[in-house]
């Protein structure tokens, strides 16, 4: 949810991973909907809210292959003009598809950065998980963070939250191995 | 600004001429002695017109630039009443006595009265304005990060009637890389009398990096004539993350971790968490600590498969909704648990979806959201499934019953809120 046409009012975006649609629907204010034309032609995983290229406008990031995420730019009116993607292997290197999103500003610049946590290995007795993110800098690029950690167990969840109490958001991921795996500053 | 002036003119009343005494009639008796000559020239810091000044100022009256020996004073307030002075009768006509330090209360008239011997002169002082505005920078404080902005609202206020142009300032030198402007561009702006005129000051910061945590200190300043005044904030620039880690905490209770929510459960202001798990079927909560890790835990028996955080109930603390699945059942559902703010969560609102409903057909649901989709100040909620739904929040005790259902073929995610 975020006011993708910049009305004041909240909106919903939709990920139908079956069709491969992503649809985002405006609100009135007043509980009603539109839908907008959905993003189609891609495999459509996981997907975030942000504002990446910090331009006051929502984008959407959205999982479209194991190893790839593309990022689609708002307008500001509902509808995406442009869109560039990440291809990175640690995303997924064993192809098992499920991976989890999120957009938070984690260096301060005034733009979303995109974390992603996934399966590392589809083993079921070696499961593990990779957490890392890109920096989205000016001129709408993505820069590996540097900082991923893989991580016991699979995690199919991000929350964002302060939980040291300094004032910047920390990303919080539980895994099935009785872990919290926690990327903070 | 004070000033204190002294004039030494010879002003106003005509002087008595003595008359001269012919020392060579010894035939004469002796006239009685000519009474004392009385003088009484009131004037405000020198000045023998009208003056004009500022909350705070001193103002020195002067009953007469050259009291003859022996004359003492009476100060009488005029309007309003008690006026600038108010002695008794006796008093000291000592130069630039007494003095005085402006208060609101508009325009005052004075008068003294000097006296010697029997002699007594009246002067009516020149009226006396006091002047003054309020100023108020709001907020008092306040934080910005980089490629944040941050706007202030400087408003100054008439009193007494005081019309003028005020001209605001900030008076602080902003670091590298932080920028301000005033709106309306021009910093002076008129205020009418018993009105007010406002600017805001809005502060952005680049994208780039802040070196250090800085401090700014906003004094904002106006100047009309004499009038100074100042109102300060303190705006609190944090610096960007430069270094990041990352940190386990261990022995986490669940089997099966799927959905996680974090809000402040309790009252001890730190970040708590709650964690789904189908093995066994319970929602964990995590108390946070701020740095040491989650020591405190409590469950409950739950088959949730999504959990969202938000105030469903209205009353300041924390609730929890869920979407579940209930053992034994083919009946999906949406709860909401409301949290009474000391950690603990009492189910209080279900609404199941119908064995023929959306949710069934997808054979999945589950993605949950919240967000206030109507403007109320109350969260809603949007369950996922084939389609979405929205249940709209009274922030009482529970939503509303199911408000708008949209159908699709195939199962949904929602897009959560996020930084």
């Amino acid at each position: 949810m975020a006011d993708f046409n910049n009305d004041g009012n909240l909106d919903i975006a939709v990920v139908d991973a079956v069709s491969n649609l992503l649809t985002v629907w405006i609100g009135d204010g007043k509980g009603n909907f539109t839908a907008k034309p959905p993003l189609t032609g891609f495999f459509a995983g996981p997907a975030a809210n942000g504002d990446f290229d910090g331009d006051g406008n929502f984008d959407i990031a959205v999982k479209v292959a194991p190893t790839i995420a593309r990022v689609y730019f708002g307008v500001g009116d509902g509808t995406f003009s442009a869109l560039v993607s990440i291809d990175d292997s640690s995303m997924d290197p064993f192809g098992s598809g499920v991976s989890v999103l999120a957009a938070v500003d984690l260096n301060g610049d005034g733009h979303s950065d995109l974390v992603f946590s996934g399966p590392a290995n589809p083993n079921l007795f070696q499961v593990s998980t990779v957490l890392d993110a890109y920096f989205s800098g000016n001129s709408r690029t993505f820069t590996p963070t540097g900082f991923g950690t893989a991580f016991d167990g699979g995690s199919y969840a991000i929350v964002l939250a302060d939980v040291n109490g300094d004032g910047w958001p920390d990303v919080i991921v539980p895994s099935n191995f009785q872990l919290i795996e926690m990327l903070s500053n | 600004m004070n000033r204190r002036m002294f004039a030494f003119c010879t002003i106003g009343p005509a002087l008595l001429l003595l008359p001269a005494c012919g020392g060579g009639n010894s035939g004469q008796t002796n006239p009685l002695p000519p009474p004392p000559a009385v003088t009484a020239a009131c004037t405000i810091n020198g000045a023998n017109t009208s003056v004009t000044t500022l909350v705070g100022s001193l103002v020195a009256y002067n009953a007469n630039p050259n009291p003859a020996s022996g004359s003492t004073c009476d100060w009488n307030p005029g309007t309003p009443s008690p006026g600038a002075f108010d002695t008794a009768a006796g008093s000291s006509c000592a130069p630039s006595s007494p003095t005085y330090t402006a208060t609101a209360g508009g325009v005052f008239s004075e008068s003294v009265t000097v006296t010697n011997g029997s002699n007594s002169v009246t002067s009516n002082c020149p009226t006396l304005t006091v002047q003054d505005f309020n100023l108020s920078l709001l907020p008092s404080s306040g934080t910005i990060a980089p490629g944040g902005v941050f706007k202030y609202s400087v408003t100054a206020s008439s009193i007494d009637q005081f019309t003028g142009q005020v001209n605001f300032a900030q008076s602080t030198v902003l670091p590298a890389n932080v920028s301000a402007a005033w709106s309306p561009a021009s910093q002076f702006c008129t205020v009418p009398a018993g009105g007010a005129c406002s600017a805001s000051y809005t502060v952005t910061v680049g994208s780039g990096a802040i070196p250090s945590d800085t401090g700014l200190a906003f004094a904002s300043t106006f100047a009309q004539a004499l009038l100074t005044r100042n109102a300060s904030s303190t705006l609190h620039v944090r610096a960007a993350p430069t270094s990041f880690q990352t940190t386990f905490t261990n022995n986490m209770p669940w089997q099966s971790a799927g959905s996680i929510a974090a809000g402040r459960f309790n009252a001890d202001g730190f970040i708590d968490l709650a964690v789904t798990d189908l093995l066994p079927n319970q929602v964990h909560i995590l108390f946070g600590s701020g740095v040491s890790g989650f020591p405190s835990q409590s469950s409950l028996d739950l088959q949730a498969i999504s959990v969202a955080a938000g105030d469903f109930s209205g009353d300041g603390r924390t609730d929890l909704a869920f979407t579940t699945l209930p053992q034994g059942t083919s009946s999906t559902q949406v709860s909401v648990w409301t949290g009474d703010g000391q950690g603990n969560f009492n189910s209080q609102w279900t609404y199941s979806f119908g064995n023929n409903s959306p949710c069934q057909q997808s054979g999945q649901f589950g993605a949950l959201a919240v967000g206030d989709l109507n403007n109320d100040g109350n969260p809603d909620l949007i369950v996922g499934h084939a389609g979405f739904s929205v249940f709209l929040g009274t922030g009482s005790q529970m939503p509303n019953s199911l408000m708008l259902a949209i159908s699709a073929a195939t199962p949904a995610s929602i897009l959560r809120r996020q930084h």
